[in-house]
């Protein structure tokens, strides 16, 4: 099940969160939430759901002997036991077709595997159980004794499928104990209407008018960026705006998750960006993977060894393939030439022209990411790169642009950091004696207009798939 | 102070959330508890809606359960087609892109003009069948002609493969008798393998032709079947006459080239070549190309479908094929309906368009008519011939209320009622609702069989009707957008 399909919306989210908030015991609320939370992620797909328990099962296991043992020995064994097997189902599921077929077309052999079924949400889910046994073997989190409220945690519906990649730590506590306010189910609200805002109304179509323009051999050079820079604020929208939902569906059910997307485009570095998206991605790796192979307090060579395993790490999270690899690669590329050869350049640079080349090569980047096929990517960078061996323009383009200027403005706007900025004007007002009388009512306003309009929009279009919905 | 004033704020947030939280709630309630089970068309997105979804252990393991019920509350959504209105109007709003820019960008002909411009053929493809009478119709093209041999063609047994998918290179599909179906002879036996590999429908620039449907060798096969299997019911004399009517949008992209050229299709010549002797298929592309680079009025300018004038044109030369003739258009009684803004108009909301809208010619037959909508064999209810209170969205609909029911039959009032009557059948689509009166003034009886809307559950065979009424013709009419981007042929097969 996804947010923005209308089975979530007219049925499981009014009754789950409805019955949720009128509940009192914990118990019973841990309960509730956890068969709401199986039957979403089975609603659908319910045979993978088996993967999900064993995962949950196994660093349940490990965790209770890393916690009970003091040999460091068994707990290190316990932890490899439990990360491996973890790794051992997403390897299979997601990278076994991936790397056997690639080794037999080295090997010049004919055979090819077809790739399993990769079960919903596989990619986040095991992170975050890695997450659990990693930070009780570091003694960062408190066991879970309740092997319920660890599955809980595990399947927990909002971050379920498309993140954000919660650590067990921030989340610990309010499984053992959590209130639901009015505050909290009116904030939850209210930014579970903004991100659906952000799928229906801007991903979605953005995805319909991105379909309009040519196929990357006919591109000319208008609909070579076109396409790619759509195609960025689609991605953009469409699993900011699903992190939105799952923020706010936390908060009415009484969970705190952290920010996942931090306005990025209005980065002046590629280090900023990746600071400013999929923050708990960059998190995950940064905790569990760049800190622990050195991080950057080690020699030049060995430190662009560490990124180029993170930054390869990270593009083939996103996808099996070639493209992915690379795509991971061309970020961690630059943030070492930013760190290094640009350095002194960039200090010097005026932010307006930093903020232009960051905007420039993340959209450059997101062209590896839309297609496998290198052949696809390298004409669009033609169309992108190479405007004398195509047109300039086509009609695709000409009537992209014509017909959606108020979506194409909406999403420049949309995509800088509004809600911040209301909030400082807000607090600025309030410092300066105004009363902000209508705020709550403008906030409530807004949240009912865009949950009835994502729903009218949800009813009125077929095209709605999202895009993180199998990573 | 501040404590009340954020209780305020709560007490508003909290508010919203219970109101969205219950909206939704009554929303799922009515779809799932209210809405009435079982199958409804929707007229507006020209399908059949989801139906409720039985539960099984099985559709829910394999997710169709899931989809099932997502589909169902997407297509029973209270309010749907006014929904569905506003998504699109609102998907409009702030747009200057200009009409011909969207056609262009839809109908994505574009690349196809401009990369692959295709020399027209010094030569016709397809034989003209010498033993017809010559009609006005240009010069039909095509494919090599079948060769001839005595035996008899598999074309001639069956229509009930019309939806096997037969591979291409598989020359003798399986074939299940139709028991009514009793095999004609026709003039050229036919297998699979002699049927070209896809015919196409173009529209004419100059030297370039630019392909705008295109109809495969599977697909002229099985239909070419169907035709002759509804052939093979009509008593001797009788005639199967079938055309494709291209949609509005052809003419106006035609009109918009810089040397108009009209419009051709290899689709019909082909057909009519290889299908029994009683069996005529028409290409309405080529009859209307004329008249429309002339500039007639054959095809609205704000609505997807030709005029009555259009109709009139094709339908004259279709009844030809079996002998009648239709008095001159103007004789017709006539009124008229302007502004008329139609279908295209209303999906678009051009500017354009509604600066320059159409007129609706709304005629009847010169002899009295009633007009019966059976809803099973015994039962009808009666319509008017012109309804002048069909929907206010879709005036096209004025003519018998629009493409609905099982099995209307317009039949003549004046004659006495034991008289044999001559009796029609026009298997059709919304493309048909025009030329009514013209089928109803050739005929006695005239009966309009939609298969989009047909219950065989509730009528029975097609093929039994067509006996029980004593059909002489059988005219087959119906828009482009349905018989390439619709299963209509196979809904004929499976209703037959």
């Amino acid at each position: 099940m996804v947010f923005s399909s209308l089975t979530f919306l007219c049925l499981f989210f009014p009754v789950v969160v409805g019955l949720h908030a009128l509940v009192k015991n914990i118990t019973v609320r841990n309960a509730l939430l956890l068969a709401a939370s199986l039957l979403f992620y089975a609603w659908g797909e319910p045979v993978w759901i088996v993967a999900m328990l064993f995962s949950t099962a196994v660093n349940y296991v490990c965790a209770r002997i890393i916690h009970r043992t003091k040999t460091p020995a068994r707990r290190k064994l316990a932890l490899a036991v439990g990360v491996l097997i973890s790794l051992s189902a997403l390897l299979y599921f997601k990278y076994a077709a991936f790397l056997v077929n690639n080794l037999c077309a080295i090997l010049g052999l004919g055979y090819r595997m077809a790739a399993p079924k990769l079960p919903i949400g596989i990619s986040f889910y095991t992170f975050q159980i890695i997450t659990y046994t990693v930070d009780v073997y570091r003694k960062q989190a408190p066991l879970q004794r309740n092997p319920l409220w660890l599955l809980l945690y595990v399947s927990l519906f909002p971050q379920l499928i498309a993140g954000p990649i919660v650590r067990y730590s921030d989340v610990a506590a309010a499984i053992g104990d959590r209130q639901v306010t009015k505050t909290a189910l009116g904030e939850g609200f209210f930014r579970f209407s903004l991100g659906l805002g952000k799928k229906v109304l801007l991903a979605n179509l953005c995805g319909e008018v991105l379909e309009l323009l040519p196929a990357a051999a006919d591109m000319s050079f208008c609909s070579g960026w076109l396409a790619a820079a759509l195609f960025l604020l689609q991605l953009y929208f469409d699993f900011s705006g699903y992190s939105e939902m799952a923020i706010g569906l936390g908060r009415m059910l009484g969970f705190k998750f952290l920010e996942n997307f931090d306005a990025p485009f209005v980065s002046k570095s590629i280090t900023e960006y990746w600071r400013r998206w999929h923050i708990s991605l960059g998190t995950f790796f940064r905790e569990y993977v760049y800190i622990p192979l050195g991080g950057n307090r080690v020699g030049t060579g060995r430190w662009i060894f560490n990124m180029a395993v993170v930054w390869g790490l990270t593009g083939i999270w996103h996808g099996a393939d070639w493209n992915f690899l690379l795509w991971g690669l061309y970020f961690g590329f630059f943030m070492v030439l930013e760190r290094t050869v640009l350095k002194g350049l960039l200090a010097h640079t005026p932010d307006l022209l930093k903020h232009l080349f960051t905007v420039i090569l993340v959209v450059v980047g997101f062209v590896l990411f839309r297609t496998t096929d290198f052949a696809e990517i390298g004409l669009q960078l033609r169309a992108m790169f190479a405007p004398w061996r195509v047109p300039f323009s086509d009609p695709y383009a000409l009537y992209v642009m014509k017909s959606n200027p108020l979506l194409l403005a909406a999403c420049v706007l949309c995509s800088l950091p509004l809600r911040k900025t209301a909030v400082t004007w807000f607090s600025r007002r309030k410092a300066a004696g105004h009363r902000n009388a209508l705020r709550p009512y403008l906030k409530a306003l807004l949240a009912l207009g865009l949950t009835g309009l994502s729903v009218l929009f949800l009813v009125g279009q077929s095209f709605n798939p999202f895009l993180y919905f199998r990573f | 102070m501040a404590d009340r004033r954020r209780k305020k704020k709560n007490r508003a947030l909290c508010f919203a959330a219970w109101v969205a939280l219950i909206a939704l709630l009554l929303l799922g309630g009515y779809e799932l508890l209210l809405v009435p089970e079982g199958a409804a068309f929707s007229a507006q997105e020209n399908r059949m809606l989801a139906e409720r979804p039985g539960f099984s252990l099985r559709a829910f393991l394999d997710g169709s359960f899931a989809d099932g019920v997502e589909k169902y509350l997407s297509d029973r959504f209270p309010g749907r087609a006014g929904i569905i209105d506003f998504d699109r109007a609102a998907k409009q709003v702030g747009s200057f892109a200009t009409w011909e820019e969207y056609a262009r960008v839809v109908e994505n002909d574009v690349a196809i003009m401009e990369r692959e411009p295709e020399e027209l053929p010094d030569e016709p493809i397809v034989t003209p069948r010498p033993t017809r009478t010559p009609t006005p119709t240009p010069e039909p093209t095509e494919t090599p002609a079948p060769t001839p041999t005595s035996e008899p063609s598999p074309l001639a047994a069956d229509a009930s493969i019309a939806d096997t998918p037969v591979p291409s290179d598989t020359p003798e599909p399986t074939q299940t008798p139709v028991p009514t179906a009793t095999p004609r002879p026709t003039k050229a036996p036919v297998e699979l393998s002699d049927f070209p590999r896809e015919l196409h429908f173009y529209l004419l620039d100059g030297q370039t032709k630019s392909s705008a449907q295109v109809q495969s060798r599977n697909a002229l096969y099985t239909e070419s079947n169907l035709f002759n299997a509804y052939a093979s019911l009509l008593p001797e004399g009788g005639v199967f006459v079938m055309t494709i009517v291209p949609n509005s949008f052809r003419a106006s992209r035609v009109l918009s080239y810089a040397d108009p050229q009209g419009m051709t299709s290899e689709i019909e010549p082909f057909i009519h070549a290889v299908t029994a002797d009683n069996v005529t298929a028409l290409s309405t592309a080529d009859l209307l190309s004329q008249p429309l680079i002339q500039g007639e009025y054959v095809f609205f300018r704000t609505d997807m479908h030709w005029t009555p004038y259009g109709a009139y044109l094709v339908v004259s030369r279709m009844l030809e094929e079996a002998g009648e003739t239709l008095p001159p258009y103007e004789d017709f009684p006539k009124t008229q309906e302007h502004p008329f803004l139609g279908t295209l108009y209303r999906d678009s909301h051009s500017k354009q368009m509604e600066d320059n809208p159409d007129t609706l010619d709304i005629l009847t037959p010169l002899h009295p008519v009633r007009v019966r909508r059976y809803t099973t064999p015994d039962s009808f209810e009666e319509v008017p011939f012109i309804d002048p209170d069909a929907n206010p969205r879709d005036r096209y609909t004025v003519y018998l209320g629009g493409p609905k029911g099982n099995w209307t039959v317009i039949e003549r009032t004046d004659l006495e009622a034991d008289a044999e009557k001559k009796t029609c059948l026009v298997i059709s689509d919304s493309y048909g609702l025009c030329t009514m009166p013209f089928f109803a003034q050739a005929y006695d009886r005239a009966i309009l069989y939609d298969p989009r809307y047909y219950e065989k559950g509730n009528m029975g065979s097609v093929a039994d009707l067509i006996e029980s009424w004593g059909v002489r013709d059988i005219y087959l009419v119906a828009g482009e957008g349905n018989i390439y981007g619709y299963p209509f042929y196979s809904l004929c097969n499976r209703q037959f």
